[in-house]
């Protein structure tokens, strides 16, 4: 069985796509359209990985981590944060929402599974 | 799942479909940079127009964010593709795919540098320093392009003094412009030339040199190499096109760090492009860092240091006796470890002059500093064999009253730990 993936995303194409390619490399995906049913969702998934968008409708992607990252059932769950947001700003505010690392859209597909790969200490 | 299967169909229609796939691709590249353009010369009434509907979200990010979402969907069903996700290609249908997909990256890379250049140009971008060790940051380049350099048949060589400080500068834009240099210097170096990349160490800068034996530039391109959108013909490129912008944001990116990005270079003489970084002294860093960290405090006006020191005479006597090599790892250990067991990997952690490491928590009085401060010397116990140490806290405001009586007081701090 492959490594859990969470993908926390709004814009149904580009979740179409990443998912496609992540199951292709022998991820198990699952999805949520905006930070409400991801927070619902990944306490009870638990799971190996998040990829979370910030700009997202009902909670967006730093309410999200910051939550995530103060529960003790999930603050050891590692989050990519995966945003078309690039400025200086957004960056900072990624980490400090405890986000464990930050890749700006449009990325290297293979970049990005490589950095996947290394939070997941594989 | 992705529907693409069932629009794509089976591999024998591959080639038929791509080319639908490129046609679109033809017309949207254009498009999308006509779109920028036109917004960017209109980014006033833009503004304007953003400012009266008072939207929160600026000009920037929200073109950023219309254009870099649907150019990584695109990219990630290329990319899909070419990685046989669904199905095995043909070789025209990789040939078509590998074109439509270098050609997205390269409008990603347009959108990216008109972005990079429009926040420079409002003066939005802000340098988050840290001290660097610049030949891993040039191996860290070098290795991407290794490979582009051997199959264009180009020697790489990177050299520096041995006896090089660390450079205080912000790492993801050094490698951004180190990153241009070198790519346009292997660009249009010709087989069997070679690019070389020199750090040298002076008094007051750093000195980054890349070189290439191309064909040189002549003396009439070389200020207007720097303007935005420029595209000055040398041969070598092979066809290759950029933005224009490459330079002139690595111009504008070194002038941020208070450095200089000039050019030396005569018609086939190949060229030189040197860029220049500050040396800081101690208290110029200390200083600099101390009000950067203050300005990051989000929940309260307390900062506080953890100062770590080597016994000054005794690690004199540990480098005398040990290689470069040994001590900067011994310090290396000692960084690892006081992260470790730190408040957060994310703290900022200075090298201040021999032997002596100073550990920034922000928004932390001197109650929490202190714990930290005793878990970080039970935790570097072992090390006192090697050399004996000290570690102390110093904060503000408890110990000081402002950030610039901090400043002083940590250096009269360091020097009493270490000889006292």
């Amino acid at each position: 069985m492959g490594k859990k993936i969470f993908i926390a995303d709004d814009e149904s194409g580009f979740v179409s796509t990443l998912t496609s390619r992540l199951e292709f490399e022998g991820f198990e995906i699952t999805t949520a359209a905006d930070g409400k049913a991801a927070m619902e969702l990944i306490p009870v998934q638990k799971p190996d990985l998040i990829l979370l968008d910030i700009m997202m409708p009902a909670m967006n992607g730093y309410q999200v981590c910051r939550e995530l990252k103060g529960n003790p059932d999930t603050s050891s769950i590692p989050i990519l944060m995966l945003t078309a947001k690039s400025q200086e700003s957004d960056k900072f505010w990624g980490k400090e929402a405890g986000a464990d690392a930050y890749v700006t859209k449009p990325f290297d597909m293979d970049e990005l599974i490589a950095e996947m790969r290394a939070l997941l200490d594989e | 799942m992705s529907h693409l299967p069932e629009l794509i169909g089976a591999s024998d229609d591959f080639v038929a479909q791509n080319r639908t796939y490129l046609a679109g691709l033809l017309v949207l590249v254009p498009l999308f940079c006509l779109y920028v353009l036109q917004s960017t010369s209109d980014s006033r009434k833009l503004r304007a127009h953003l400012i009266e509907n008072q939207t929160k979200d600026d000009f920037v990010t929200i073109v950023s964010h219309e254009l870099r979402t649907p150019l990584a969907t695109i990219s990630n069903v290329l990319s899909n593709a070419l990685a046989g996700v669904w199905g095995e290609l043909s070789d025209d249908a990789r040939n078509e795919l590998q074109t439509g997909h270098t050609n997205a990256k390269r409008l990603s890379s347009v959108v990216s540098n008109l972005l990079d250049m429009s926040t420079i140009r409002a003066g939005r971008v802000s340098l988050e320093k840290s001290q660097i060790d610049m030949p891993g940051l040039i191996d860290s380049v070098t290795r991407t392009v290794k490979a582009n350099a051997e199959e264009k048949g180009v020697a790489l060589l990177v050299s520096h003094d041995p006896y090089l400080g660390l450079v205080f500068c912000d790492p993801e834009k050094i490698v951004r412009v180190l990153t241009n240099l070198v790519g346009n210097a292997l660009k249009f170096t010709g087989e069997g030339g070679t690019v070389s990349v020199r750090i040298q160490n002076g008094l007051d800068d750093f000195q980054i040199s890349v070189s290439d034996t191309g064909d040189g530039i002549a003396p009439e391109h070389h200020d207007r190499i720097f303007g935005r959108f420029e595209q000055v013909d040398r041969t070598h490129g092979g066809g290759e096109k950029g933005t224009g912008l490459g330079l002139a944001i690595s111009r504008e990116l070194v002038e941020l760090h208070g450095g200089a990005l000039t050019l030396q270079s005569e018609l086939g003489l190949g060229s030189t492009f040197i860029f220049t970084l500050p040396v800081y002294t101690r208290e110029a860093l200390l200083e600099e860092i101390v009000h950067t960290e203050f300005k990051l405090c989000h929940q309260s006006d307390y900062l506080s240091l953890i100062v770590f020191a080597f016994k000054t005479d005794e690690f004199r006597a540990l480098q005398e006796e040990c290689s470069v090599e040994e001590w900067k790892r011994l310090l290396a250990e000692v960084e690892r470890v006081s992260r470790q067991v730190g408040r957060s990997m994310h703290d900022t952690l200075i090298h201040y002059g021999d032997g002596c490491m100073i550990t920034f928590l922000r928004d932390t009085p001197k109650s929490g500093a202190t714990a930290v401060r005793d878990r970080m010397a039970s935790a570097l116990t072992s090390y006192e064999e090697r050399c004996p140490f000290k570690v102390a806290t110093i904060c503000c405001p408890e110990d000081s009253a402002t950030p610039d009586a901090l400043v002083g007081d940590v250096d009269n701090l360091v020097e009493e730990l270490a000889n006292g």
